[in-house]
């Protein structure tokens, strides 16, 4: 099948261009963030590459890099049929350097380019002209107006895609004077969409303003994680609830029907209650990345974070990282700096990830009292929540300061320079596609390694006793293996098991323990996770001692496979993996210390 | 303009967005506690932080 390849800056919109080429309902194996890795899908009988975008073919980042070699080694292998080089029509001169490189590039191989002139809504709406066929003639290549947005001009694209297109041959090197020239010759003057970006710059760049909004912004953000998504999350539960005592009741009593009720629906539907969050956090990050707004925030941080050893460009990462760590750790492919980015892959780990959400709901609502603090305007339990995700950060933010002032962290640095894109209003299309895909991501991958465990553990627990008699099974007799460890602590064995269970993956957790009483409450498993932890004598503070643990500990087996196949090392992951085992264990220990 | 950074890849990229000589730029925004500056040259818009802004060296332009 023929293959064509989609290249452009970083923020011309080539993203979109390809979602609305290949109908956005392809599987697109993207992480939501920022476009790290190529992305495919199909087009009738055409296969579209979109490549993370790049200035020009000297990359200077980790993303740059990889779309930059891969485009080359598609190009020498005659793998293309065409390349479609994305420009946006309100940075002409930029999107043409970028696009006479790729014309170069592309007829050393004899594959022809076709430009999409793509911001034309933007164009249109404030009455700027260009002049296409002066544009045409000079690139002698198609030049084609469209507006990824509205969908402006997709057909006239479609058809030239099939077309057969000529390959122009381009003597000149002068890539940078040559862009300059012709933007000046055939371009708008876009001066005035200048003015109305400095406007919004003034005040979310302002020193006093710009911080007050930056910190209001995140604090929406959080808020509406845990307020908008709850009656999604009740809905999720209520839905799980009626469909386990439905189906349990299509089962004779005995072995099959446990199995369902407490392996199936006690363990698996247990963290499908989390996904309205993932949902909502996927959201928002889109929203603020799309509106342009994400790249103020980097430039505001960049001053702070860089004291910790990081990078304005490492706030991206972090803050995706409330979602998941794995996108998270592809993200920080766009830090510059080599050291700054191994900085920002090991506090990654550390922001509270929504499987971790599971666990603090599952604790808090066991420990913390539902009152209101404050004249009844915070809750003490959201206000726990917030503290967990702060003492995150806190955590992060300290072994970053401290690894980034020894001799262990002496990679090559390099300066910061991001460019600010013009602010937007973001479509909800793809908003809404990256989001459900995400959710997706998380259900399917966290799914499968949920379903193993908990049915091991469900076979581990009920025989050979069988319902009611867990005390005796073979779960039992491992776990009190684990008790010395756990006692300091305060927790029983069936903790134990729990934790170590969740070492694949932190939802585990609760699915292993709603698995485990459900075996041992034999028929009475309707009752809520949440009273049979409080029935089961654990203390506050070792409820708090397994919070601080679950912050620290990196319980999952995926980050560590991405930060191997992002460092090429096992030595880093190993170290991360052990060291803040142990500092989870001590911190654990200090706070049963002080609770108790 | 002209530009002595010690990073050589960040000169390369610098020139290649436009920061070249004779090219008018605008300091548009200070951002808060003394970190990056945002600078408007002909192809955008770029934050640059000041170790960065320091290596590139302008003329003043009257009026």
């Amino acid at each position: 099948m023929d293959q064509i390849a989609i290249v452009g800056k970083p923020n011309s919109g080539k993203s979109l261009l390809f979602n609305r080429l290949t109908g956005l309902r392809q599987k697109v194996s993207n992480f939501p963030g920022i476009t790290v890795e190529v992305k495919k899908g199909q087009v009738q009988s055409l296969i579209l590459a979109d490549f993370p975008g790049i200035y020009t073919f000297e990359a200077m980042t980790k993303d740059e890099v990889v779309s930059v070699k891969k485009f080359v080694s598609e190009l020498e292998n005659n793998n293309l049929k065409l390349v479609i080089c994305v420009l946006d029509a309100t940075k002409l001169a930029a999107s043409l350097r970028l696009g006479l490189e790729v014309q170069y590039k592309a007829a050393k191989s004899n594959v022809p380019v076709l430009f999409a002139m793509n911001m034309m809504d933007v164009i249109d709406s404030n009455n700027l002209k260009m002049d296409f066929q002066g544009l045409q003639e000079a690139l002698g290549a198609h030049v084609i107006p469209v507006s990824a947005k509205t969908g402006f001009g997709f057909d006239t694209l479609k058809q030239a895609m099939l077309d057969q297109q000529n390959v122009r041959a381009v003597d000149s090197t002068d890539f940078y004077n040559r862009s300059q020239e012709l933007a000046k010759q055939f371009g708008p003057q876009t001066d005035v969409l200048f003015l109305r970006q400095s406007r919004f710059d003034r005040i979310f760049l302002s020193p006093i303003i710009g911080v007050l909004a930056f910190v209001l912004i995140m604090l929406v953000l959080f808020q509406a994680i845990f307020t908008w998504a709850t009656p999604f999350m009740d809905f999720v539960e209520w839905v799980m609830n009626s469909l386990g005592a439905t189906t349990a009741h299509f089962f004779p009593q005995g072995m099959v029907r446990d199995f369902v009720a407490d392996a199936i629906f006690g363990g698996i539907g247990s963290f499908l209650v989390f996904v309205p969050q993932i949902f909502f956090l996927t959201l928002i990050v889109g929203f603020l990345e799309d509106s342009g707004y994400l790249a103020r925030a980097a430039m505001i941080c960049h001053r702070p974070l860089k004291w910790f050893g990081l990078s304005g460009k490492s706030f991206i990462p972090l803050l995706t990282g409330h979602a998941c760590a794995i996108p998270a750790i592809f993200a920080t492919r766009a830090v510059e700096s080599p050291r700054r980015r191994l900085m920002t892959i090991l506090a990654v780990p550390l922001m509270s990830c929504s499987a971790r959400l599971p666990v603090y709901a599952l604790l808090i609502a066991a420990f913390i009292p539902q009152v209101t603090v404050a004249g009844g305007l915070l809750g003490l339990q959201g206000l726990a929540f917030f503290a967990l995700y702060l003492f995150g950060i806190v955590m992060a933010l300290l072994v970053t300061a401290l690894l980034s002032r020894t001799p262990l962290n002496q990679g090559e640095d390099a300066p910061f320079l991001l460019e600010l894109p013009p602010y937007r209003l973001p479509h909800w299309q793809p908003l809404l596609s990256r989001s459900l895909n995400s959710c997706w991501q998380f259900i399917s991958k966290a799914g499968a390694i949920i379903f193993v465990v908990t049915v091991v553990v469900w076979i581990l627990g009920y025989f050979p006793g069988g319902a009611g008699h867990m005390e005796s099974s073979w779960l039992a007799s491992m776990g009190h293996w684990l008790e010395p460890i756990l006692q300091p602590m305060g927790l029983n064995w069936k903790y134990g098991v729990a934790i170590l269970a969740s070492f694949l993956a932190r939802e585990v957790f609760v699915g292993t323990l709603g698995t485990m009483f459900g075996i041992e409450g034999a028929e009475e498993n309707m009752v809520g996770l949440v009273e049979n932890i409080q029935n089961s004598g654990l203390t506050m503070a070792s409820g708090v001692s397994l919070l601080v643990f679950y912050v620290i500990a990196l319980q999952c087996v995926s980050t560590l496979a991405v930060m191997k196949k992002e460092l090429g090392s096992y030595k880093i992951p190993t170290l991360v993996f052990v060291s803040y085992g142990l500092m989870a264990y001590l911190c654990s220990l200090i706070a049963y210390q002080i609770f108790s | 303009m002209a530009i002595e950074v010690s990073h050589p890849a960040t000169g390369q990229r610098l020139r290649d967005l436009g920061f070249q000589p004779g090219q008018p730029v605008t300091c548009v925004q200070r951002s808060p506690m003394g970190g990056p500056r945002a600078f408007k040259i002909s192809s955008g818009v770029y934050a640059l932080d000041q170790e960065l802004a320091e290596a590139i060296r302008i003329e003043l332009e009257k009026g």
